[in-house]
């Protein structure tokens, strides 16, 4: 009976006669031209052994990305056409430090982070609720990172386009590795706060979202996430890690609640760099319960 | 097989569902401030448009009632189920297979729905008043149905799985890939917000 009344009620949602039209105009205004491609011959290059976690790690500020010739967490973000975000990153100017970790043959550095209200002021774009992390992965041998490596596709044709995804032309000509062994195939970022099991509260749960691109040899991600200021009493992490979803394989907990990764695990933990003052438990528990 | 990208220049999107197959893929689309060469492409234009068409037949109906299960408005759950679509041609999120794509798309839109819901309630407006002020055009809900006034004030946790299962006939199995948790908990889920919604409408009856 209950049940009858809430299916009536939906079938009679006056959902607006001309929705789909609409929806349909909105989607084809937000698509954009498809960029032609650059052939490039390309050869596979497989992930090295895994070896474990931090060789080395070191520090610098914004300002040091030009001399490295890496994009700063704000050329990532307007890269990623989310320029409030560029302009929040920006704004965090010199404070930004950057921070290094050896991760096998490769050097992964955490360029930005930057949450909270204040980007509320700017944009509805950037959610009010969000912490933005900005990592970049380069190959510690100073090789340029190429597409197979990053993605784990090959163009082998005369065309310089190649169709991706749920619609994808079988008889598209592309080589791709019959195991995913790419970075981004094999990699996982996350991130973990001290004091909750990592399998609890990680990206997944807190709807993270991670994009990545290819440019000049290194890989950068954009981690979007529920914002995890209200954690900053606490250890708040962001693991870099070969694997899939946290479970106890992966991590391990210290009797203080820190996280580590289990010896096993090819990864890194950054800490990430949250004003303790931003914290706020009361709202922490609700976005777990949420 | 894992869906992939393109070439030099390759951007992939991970929204992280484990529960529901492989990742999928977020093509690069330059701003031309680092790739400046763009090129319109006649061939994925008419591949775009059919896309579109079939993601708007196929799901855009079924994501406005799960987004009107947590929205008062009829108009709100539109536009966040038209935010989401165009988030999905603009970034050029590509899935693995239909079951993938439903269930991302489910989750994103109860994830946008979420997120109008904080925002109203950051501007301090108190629900019954943010209520009555989102149900002034002439195609809001009425207010006849009390199920499903009492369902919008569940927990989402509840509402979702007690949306997907009994109005949309999903099982635990296909709902727990939609909503990333076990079918156990779905069942759970399923139990305890039966039984909070019975208690709320026997409370506002009496």
């Amino acid at each position: 009976m209950m049940w009858d009344e809430y299916r009536r009620a939906m079938d009679e949602l006056p959902i607006s006669p001309d929705f789909e039209r609409e929806t349909e105009a909105q989607m084809r205004v937000a698509l954009r031209p498809r960029q032609s491609k650059e052939r490039s011959a390309m050869k596979k290059r497989t992930m090295g052994k895994a070896v474990a976690a931090v060789a080395a790690t070191f520090a610098f500020t914004a300002t040091a990305y030009a001399a490295v010739g890496m994009l700063s967490p704000a050329d990532v973000a307007q890269e990623m056409k989310m320029p409030e975000l560029a302009q929040a990153f920006d704004e965090q100017g010199e404070q930004a430090a950057a921070e290094t970790q050896r991760l096998g043959d490769y050097d992964v550095t955490l360029l930005g982070v930057t949450s909270g209200d204040r980007l509320s002021d700017w944009s509805k774009e950037v959610d009010a609720g969000s912490t933005y992390a900005v990592v970049s992965v380069t190959r510690a041998d100073g090789e340029p990172i190429d597409t197979l490596e990053a993605y784990g596709v090959e163009p082998v044709s005369n065309s310089d386009e190649i169709q991706v995804g749920f619609e994808q032309d079988e008889d598209a000509e592309l080589s791709v590795a019959e195991e995913d062994e790419s970075l981004v195939g094999i990699y996982s970022m996350t991130p973990l706060v001290s004091g909750y099991e990592p399998w609890q509260v990680n990206g997944w749960t807190l709807g993270a979202v991670q994009t990545s691109f290819n440019h000049e040899g290194a890989v950068y991600y954009l981690l979007e996430t529920a914002n995890l200021e209200p954690f900053a009493d606490r250890d708040v992490y962001l693991a870099f890690y070969k694997g899939g979803a946290p479970n106890a394989e992966t991590f391990a907990i210290a009797d203080d609640g820190g996280i580590s990764l289990t010896k096993e695990t090819d990864g890194i933990l950054f800490k990430l760099p949250l004003d303790a003052a931003k914290a706020d438990p009361a709202k922490a528990a609700e976005l777990l319960q949420g | 097989m894992k869906s992939f990208g393109t070439d030099e220049n390759v951007r992939s999107c991970a929204p992280i569902l484990p529960a529901v197959g492989a990742l999928p893929v977020r093509e690069y689309v330059p701003t031309g401030a680092i790739s400046p060469e763009l090129e319109e492409a006649s061939q994925d234009r008419v591949t775009e448009d059919a896309r579109i068409e079939r993601l708007v037949k196929t799901h855009a109906a079924m994501l406005v009632r799960v987004a009107a299960s947590r929205l008062d408005s009829v108009a709100d759950a539109e536009d966040a189920v038209q935010d989401v679509l165009c988030k999905v041609v603009a970034s050029r999120i590509v899935f693995s297979s239909e079951e993938h794509e439903r269930a991302w798309l489910v989750r994103a839109v109860l994830n946008r729905a979420s997120d109008l819901r904080k925002r109203a309630a950051r501007r301090n407006v108190p629900l019954d008043e943010g209520h009555a002020a989102t149900l002034v055009g002439e195609r809001d809900v009425p207010q006849t149905s009390p199920v499903l006034e009492a369902m919008r004030r569940l927990p989402e946790k509840y509402a979702a799985p007690l949306h997907l299962h009994y109005y949309e006939g999903y099982g635990l199995k296909e709902i727990g890939a939609m909503l990333a948790v076990p079918p156990a908990t779905v069942a759970t889920r399923l139990a305890r917000g039966r039984a909070r919604l019975e208690r709320m409408l026997k409370e506002e009856q009496s």
